[in-house]
């Protein structure tokens, strides 16, 4: 049984502002190590251990989340947000870092063409961070990005929500900064761990919405300016 | 002075023991607006109760541990059949009160956009004044549900359609607060929100039930509206991933301590196989089986039970 007790005393999540500028769409660990269920590292490392089916319900929720996140990406485009990657790996010209040493979780983000599918592949005024840990503000080119730019908040999506999407929730909370995850478009590897985790971020530190309320959301923002959340 | 049943009117005296907050027949797969769920599960996990004879079954089990009614609060959009509630009532011997208002936004009717607030005030009046489409079967209580943070939309369209009818029929509003979203509302539940919008629109404040404070309870808060002249239900006893029973149990009795035994309501909110007795759950029978023996450890005496389970949902439900 799943229980958040801490949200029982936890204050509640402040209104987060949307509005072109500030709100920026994050496409955390969507790039093909993940999103791949094929070729990708994820799938290819399951295959060889013969683990592959630990790994349904990540594929399941991957492929429902996918067709949301191509809709998100579209959206934001149009709606005038920025769209902004981080993706666990490093670059070229660079080593692995040592969270990917100590876990083997360790690529090099190559280029966007063969790394991210169709239906959100980065068009090129847009950047694609590396991802040294779980979290996206473990980069801090990211980091320096987000306060160049006076970003708010985030609309995260992506893949692994019970670690990297979460860790990044976590540190963007700890610089004050808002989080928007968008409940069916992110993966979690397990069912479970995505009701635990929805339920932890949701108490305390995020907000949780769907994709069929946010581009509810921003086609009111486009005729009516910012809208709380 | 009558509570109105799907098998007619009765007296409040003979409501007796009263399940507030219940569903019976209802599937989550017919909302009209299913994406605004926006979880990436199957719609096996949906809310669904739709097996005729194994619902008639739980009531009559209920029905054998001393229950007498229950207050169905399937709103239109989502299975609501009246014809089915009556046919279950005959033959189980409960008494079942239906709902009319509205569940919340993914469950929403296409007419809840289209139609003007009074027009919805209209059509709501008319399912408690005269009955539900053309079967004739009359619904006694009224329901507001709130899905977002914030009371906006179509749900705040919603919910002054049901004050107008209300005000007009005197039958008591039921609510559903929040849910998930319910750390993103201050002090947990979006009850008070509504209750300022129920008293500018001029509801009595003591027709109002304010549902699911057991989900993320501030006892601060709960002890606010009753002094408000709320009804405040604990009504999803026995969903221990929200709030323990123990814990249940020791909010009631530090609100009854507290003098607020006039204002309280117990209900389950029954909605999916798994947590009724042919899926392996205790149904109907939570309460009687489990909870009421932690209350009585804690000192609740039966006279104090019998004015929580009979008193006042006899109160609640009866029209004024």
């Amino acid at each position: 049984m799943l229980r958040h007790p801490l949200t029982l005393l936890t204050r509640e999540v402040p209104p987060i502002s949307l509005q072109p500028g500030s709100t920026w769409l994050l496409v955390q660990d969507l790039h093909a190590p993940f999103a791949d269920l094929d070729q990708g590292a994820l799938a290819v490392m399951a295959a060889r251990k013969v683990v592959g089916r630990e790994f349904d319900e990540f594929a399941e929720t991957l492929r429902l989340a996918a067709a949301n996140v191509a809709r998100l990406v579209a959206a934001a485009r149009a709606h005038r947000l920025g769209v902004v990657y981080s993706c666990l790996g490093y670059e070229s010209g660079a080593t692995p870092s040592p969270f990917q040493e100590a876990t083997g979780w360790r690529w090099q983000v190559a280029g966007i063409e063969t790394e991210f599918p169709p239906g959100w592949q980065p068009l090129p005024e847009e950047r694609v961070f590396s991802k040294p840990g779980w979290g996206a503000l473990a980069n801090p080119a990211f980091v320096r990005f987000l306060e160049d730019r006076r970003v708010e908040n985030l609309i995260v999506v992506g893949a692994m929500l019970d670690f990297g999407i979460r860790q990044t929730c976590y540190e963007l909370a700890d610089r004050g900064l808002g989080s928007l995850v968008i409940s069916d478009a992110v993966a979690p590897l397990t069912l479970g761990a995505q009701a635990h985790t929805t339920g932890n971020l949701a108490h305390g530190l995020t907000k949780l919405r769907s994709t069929a309320e946010l581009l509810d959301l921003l086609a009111v923002m486009r005729t009516e300016g910012p809208v709380l959340v | 002075m009558v509570i109105q049943t799907v098998l007619g009117p009765i007296s409040p005296e003979q409501l007796g023991v009263c399940l507030p907050h219940e569903h019976i027949w209802c599937d989550q797969r017919l909302a009209p607006r299913q994406e605004l769920f926006g979880v990436t599960r199957s719609t096996s996990s949906y809310m669904k109760l739709n097996d005729y004879d194994r619902m008639c079954a739980e009531l009559i089990a209920y029905r054998e541990a001393g229950g007498s009614s229950v207050v169905e609060v399937t709103c239109d959009g989502w299975g609501r059949d009246l014809d089915v509630l009556a046919r279950l009532s005959a033959a189980s011997g409960v008494h079942i009160v239906a709902t009319a208002g509205f569940y919340i936004e993914p469950c929403l009717p296409a007419f809840v956009a289209e139609w003007t607030v009074e027009r919805l005030a209209d059509h709501l009046t008319r399912e408690i004044e005269a009955g539900v489409g053309d079967s004739g079967r009359r619904c006694g209580v009224l329901k507001s549900a709130i899905h977002r943070a914030r009371v906006e939309g179509l749900e705040l369209k919603g919910l002054r359609a049901v004050a107008i009818a209300q005000r007009r029929t005197g039958v008591a509003i039921t609510s559903h607060t929040t849910g998930g979203r319910r750390q993103e509302v201050p002090g947990g539940t979006v009850g008070v929100l509504q209750l300022e919008i129920l008293r500018a629109e001029g509801v009595d404040p003591s027709r109002f039930i304010v549902g699911h404070v057991d989900e993320r309870p501030d006892i601060d808060v709960l002890c606010g509206l009753a002094e408000a002249g709320c009804f405040i239900q604990f009504d999803v006893i026995g969903k221990e991933h929200w709030l323990l029973d123990e814990t249940r149990a020791e909010l009631i009795t530090a609100m009854i301590d507290r003098g607020y035994l006039a204002h309280l309501l117990m209900s389950h909110d029954r909605n999916r196989d798994h947590e009724m007795r042919y899926g392996g759950g205790t149904g109907y029978r939570h309460l009687f089986d489990c909870f009421l023996p932690r209350l009585r450890r804690l000192g609740v005496s039966p006279a104090e039970i019998q004015h929580l389970l009979v008193t006042n949902p006899a109160r609640a439900f009866t029209r004024v």
